[in-house]
């Protein structure tokens, strides 16, 4: 409930300010130039993975983020019941 | 305030090595069946040390024109349930029959029908309770023929047994919504159990002190033997095992139907005999036994309700989540034009990165360039393929990937411990 209210709110808020904005979009050679980068960028992540396990590096990363967001969670949550005199919590 | 805080931290903890002992022991097969087995065999031990207690009841047949039994009841017996087992002599056509919702008052009677049971009860008062059945059948159920016989389960029939205060009537009550399906079944010559039909039955008991009686008859002419009776007891502490207490037996001479007895689950049983020794005390064991459960009960209460009013306060709906995901997606793409594209072309290389992190590429092929001088000379580079790890290298590589395996292991964990410590403010 507060979370999809949070979300109506920013999305009212958006656009009521770039309601009006319309930005052209990029030009498609120039996608094709990135799309070019990418494919490079692709190849040389799988080059990479010939001395380093990705695999196990992504796993971790995996895990920390969970980390990072249950602890945010927790500091989200806290700062919600804090705004409730009733419970007390400071 | 902060004490409590703590406190939640703590039981955040135990659960998280709740979960590490849980993904220990299921992270091995045979160790999760070795603790399982242990946990197994704790119950089951626990469980027999009741049954031992439990005296057992049986039937015999006193009758065979109608068919009728006694069962001896053993103190205690909260509910049965009974199966009857007729004799098969041919083959016949299956069905079943559903037991429609019903009271031994015979207030309620939901039906759909073709067939009819009837029962009738008959206690030490000379009043009879009569009430119909109603049955459905299935639509290719051949109404049965004399000698064609077969075994009828009444398994699911459920029975509450009454014990009033002079001791001198043991009543027989139907349960019931909760046992809904009455099957029966013929055995056919190859000994396979065969669901059939029987045309229609009046089921009476009578019941004393010691026996309860069981007659069986149809309206028209017997058209079936007797083939068996299992009777299965059915004690009052489903609440304790969730399970029924089958007793089956027979002893029937001509009947071949070999009597079996599954199992005693009780613990109702011992309570009452207390409680008929001596009803004051066990008034106040049950009087304080219930405040005791209360309080226990209590705290399980207000987890599941805090628990619930969290989850609605902060965890939207999936279907919620990506609605929003989409309106947000398109208002981006609508409004903020290359803005938007260059957030996309981050997300793109941050999946194609994922995406290829399985994959390795052992080869390396160089593009090819050339230049001609325009005189027949042409220069020229690349075009050649190369690999990545040159032979004789690979002991070298696996050893780099090690160390830079340990040395992202530690990363993580004095990242993690950093953050630990951050969450107990310490």
């Amino acid at each position: 409930m507060i979370v999809t209210g949070l979300l109506s709110l920013v999305y009212g808020f958006l656009s009521l300010i770039f309601g009006a904005v319309n930005l052209p979009m990029f030009p498609a050679s120039f996608m094709g130039y990135v799309d070019t980068f990418i494919s490079y960028l692709e190849s040389g992540v799988q080059v990479l993975g010939n001395y380093v396990d990705l695999g196990y590096i992504l796993l971790l990363m995996e895990i920390f983020i969970a980390l990072w967001l249950a602890f945010e969670l927790w500091k989200f949550v806290f700062w919600v019941l804090r705004k409730i005199p009733l419970l007390g919590i400071k | 305030m902060q004490r409590y805080i703590y406190s939640l931290r703590l039981l955040l903890l135990s659960f998280l090595l709740c979960l590490a002992l849980f993904v220990f022991v299921s992270a091995d097969e045979e160790r999760g069946k070795g603790f399982l087995t242990f946990v197994n065999d704790y119950f089951d031990n626990s469980i027999e040390n009741e049954l031992e207690q439990l005296p057992e009841p049986s039937v015999s047949v006193i009758d065979n024109n109608p068919p009728m039994l006694y069962m001896i009841t053993p103190e205690g017996i909260e509910s049965g349930i009974i199966t009857l087992w007729m004799n098969s002599k041919n083959d016949y056509k299956g069905g079943q029959f559903v037991w429609c919702n019903e009271t031994l008052s015979g207030s309620s009677i939901n039906s759909i029908v073709t067939q009819r049971m009837t029962y009738t009860d008959l206690p030490d008062t000379a009043t009879t309770y009569t009430d119909t059945i109603q049955l459905s059948s299935n639509n290719d159920i051949v109404i049965c023929e004399a000698g064609k016989i077969f075994s009828m389960s009444l398994s699911n029939i459920a029975f509450y047994w009454d014990y009033p205060d002079n001791g001198t009537t043991n009543h027989l009550r139907l349960i019931d919504s909760e046992y809904l399906d009455i099957s029966v079944y013929y055995k056919r010559g190859d000994g396979q159990k065969v669901l059939a039909s029987f045309d229609e039955l009046i089921f009476s008991s009578t019941s004393d002190e010691r026996y309860m009686y069981f007659s069986m008859t149809t309206n028209e002419p017997l058209k079936f033997d007797i083939y068996g009776i299992d009777i299965v007891i059915k004690y009052d502490v489903t609440q304790a095992f969730g399970m029924p207490v089958q007793a089956a037996l027979n002893r029937f001479s001509r009947y071949l139907y070999p009597s079996h007895t599954v199992g005693y689950y009780n613990t109702e049983l011992v309570f009452r005999e207390i409680e008929q020794t001596n009803g004051l005390l066990n008034g106040i064991i049950g009087w304080l036994q219930g405040i005791w459960e209360g309080i226990t009960s209590l705290p399980g209460k207000v987890v599941s309700g805090i628990g619930d009013l969290l989850e609605s306060l902060f965890v939207p709906s999936s279907d919620s989540l990506n609605e929003w995901n989409n309106k947000f997606d398109v208002f981006f793409s609508d409004h903020f034009g290359f803005v938007y594209q260059g957030a996309s072309i981050i997300v793109d290389v941050f999946e194609v990165v994922i995406s290829s992190l399985g994959n390795v590429q052992d080869t390396i092929t160089f593009p090819l360039f050339e230049y001609d001088f325009g005189d027949g000379a042409v220069f020229s580079f690349g075009g050649y393929e190369v690999d990545v790890v040159p032979e004789g290298f690979e002991g070298l590589v696996q050893t780099l990937k090690l160390v830079i395996n340990i040395v992202i292991t530690l990363a993580f964990l004095n990242v993690s411990l950093k953050y630990f410590d951050k969450f107990l403010n310490r």
